[in-house]
């Protein structure tokens, strides 16, 4: 074969090489992005489920209490906010402090009007909480994952070529301040 | 010298604090006393029954046990083990683990995403408060565990046509559909590398035919560029089939070998996700 074919195939070799990892890189943040979408909606399902057992407990509960008591009004406006929030990282933020809020509520309760500690109803309620906890929890643990995982992703070589050309930006998440959360984040396994 | 040893020790200390909680290892059984608080006996019903549950309706059930679990609450725990050991049927998300942390006294219960509908946190609650608390409370704590185990296979076992049916979150079966057409493709681009000859090539359609399979591999290749390895892969396949000489297409064969495929973690545990349901007392 003559020289300059051998040339020509190797550099068109070397081309189609770059080219194919280009497209896969595209491909693969295609991929990334839709994990942190898809995992983010599942946050936002579990937000909503918490936010649907608010009314039950204030409902429950004032039979005895006011409503004009300040852990009651503070976990309706919580929700209030959450259900009004725009934009990822402030519905994440506001999702998280309706979080707490239940907790101060269930503490509050718990500290000033035991009598609800022997109410079935109630119990089933304050089960059903902590399981939304826990799934909000998981769910965001996975929701931060997957954003680390893109992060990383459009940072290394050679994929943050791809990633510039793309406009590909690092995503932020909302980081609650220390010990805001009882709950520890799962997948991190950072102790509280 | 030994300030700095001081400070090193603080620093691998605090490193030591943010690793995350030790999930213990895979196994196949259904009942992992790690802790020794059941007696053989207990255990042998619990294995018995968890099988039964699970010929019955494919649910998982397992019972873990832990010295201490590490001031990690025990549903988030018990969360864990379930998503590592994968307890629960791939395509049903049908597994349940009972977590027992002996130092902290306390049970977690946690559902797979399949069970979720039919045994939602208030009835696991109310199983716990009303066949584990009144043991635990009479320092019956295995009695308790044995009761309320039997009273969730139960309403598994009732509902089993629920459990059988199942639910997934994810439709991931199209893998297998992908690695058929990969296998295929290799095979085909093989034979027709292996058995070519250079100079009968050109002269009869065989050459043609090898041009046609580099095309393929070349598209093939685009094609599966949902994974970055498998496509520079079928990439280099279409480039050896185009070249003369069959030693690079040996070359590839081997690559192909070396590539062995990832392997997931096997056992009898079937790929099950959890959610975080669950409850605990």
């Amino acid at each position: 074969m003559k020289k300059s074919n051998i040339i020509w195939i190797v550099v068109g070799v070397i081309l189609l090489i770059v080219i194919m990892s280009f497209v896969g890189s595209y491909n693969r943040f295609v991929t990334l992005e839709q994990n942190v979408d898809k995992s983010w909606s599942e946050v936002e399902n579990q937000y909503q489920r918490q936010a649907d057992l608010i009314p039950n407990l204030v409902s429950i509960v004032s039979s005895s209490v006011s409503s004009e008591t300040k852990f009651m009004k503070d976990i309706v406006s919580a929700r209030n906010n959450w259900q009004n929030a725009q934009g990822e990282m402030e519905r994440d933020k506001a999702g998280s402090e309706m979080q707490s809020q239940i907790n101060t509520f269930v503490n509050a309760v718990a500290e000033s009007y035991p009598v609800f500690l022997s109410s079935v109803q109630y119990i089933a309620l304050t089960d059903e909480v902590s399981g939304a906890q826990n799934r909000i929890t998981v769910a965001r643990g996975r929701y931060i994952e997957n954003i680390n995982d893109y992060n990383i992703g459009i940072r290394k070589f050679p994929g943050n070529i791809v990633a510039g050309m793309m406009g590909l930006s690092k995503k932020n998440y909302y980081r609650a301040s220390e010990g805001s959360l009882n709950t520890p984040v799962l997948g991190e396994g950072v102790l509280p | 010298m030994k300030k700095l040893g001081y400070w090193y020790m603080l620093f691998i200390f605090s490193i030591s604090i943010t690793s995350s909680i030790s999930i213990p290892d895979y196994r196949d059984n259904y009942v992992n006393d790690f802790a020794g608080v059941l007696s053989e006996y207990e255990q042998n019903y619990l294995e018995y029954l968890f099988n039964i549950v699970e010929g019955n309706s494919s649910a998982e059930m397992v019972f873990v046990s832990l010295p201490s679990c590490e001031s990690i609450d025990s549903i988030s725990y018990a969360t864990e083990i379930g998503e590592k050991w994968k307890v629960g049927k791939k395509d049903k998300d049908n597994g349940l683990v009972i977590l027992y942390c002996a130092k902290e006294n306390e049970i977690g219960i946690a559902t797979g995403y399949g069970l979720e509908g039919i045994l939602p946190d208030s009835k696991i609650g109310r199983f716990l408060d009303e066949h584990y608390v009144p043991n635990r409370e009479n320092e019956k704590v295995s009695l308790g565990i044995t009761s309320v185990s039997f009273e969730i296979a139960t309403e598994i076992m009732d509902n089993s046509e629920e459990v059988l049916s199942g639910r997934s979150r994810d439709g991931n079966n199209y893998n297998i559909f992908l690695w058929i057409i990969f296998i295929v493709i290799i095979s085909i681009g093989i034979y027709a590398g292996f058995s070519s000859n250079r100079k009968y090539d050109r002269k009869y359609s065989r050459y043609y035919i090898r041009v046609l399979f580099g095309i393929g591999f070349l598209v093939a290749g685009i094609l599966y560029l949902e994974s970055e390895m498998f496509g520079l892969l079928f990439l280099l396949i279409g480039i050896a089939l185009f070249l003369p000489g069959n030693i690079l297409n040996i070359i590839i064969w081997l690559l192909i070998g070396g590539r062995g495929g990832q392997s997931r973690g096997r056992g009898s545990f079937g790929g099950g996700s959890f959610g975080g349901g669950g409850a605990r007392r």
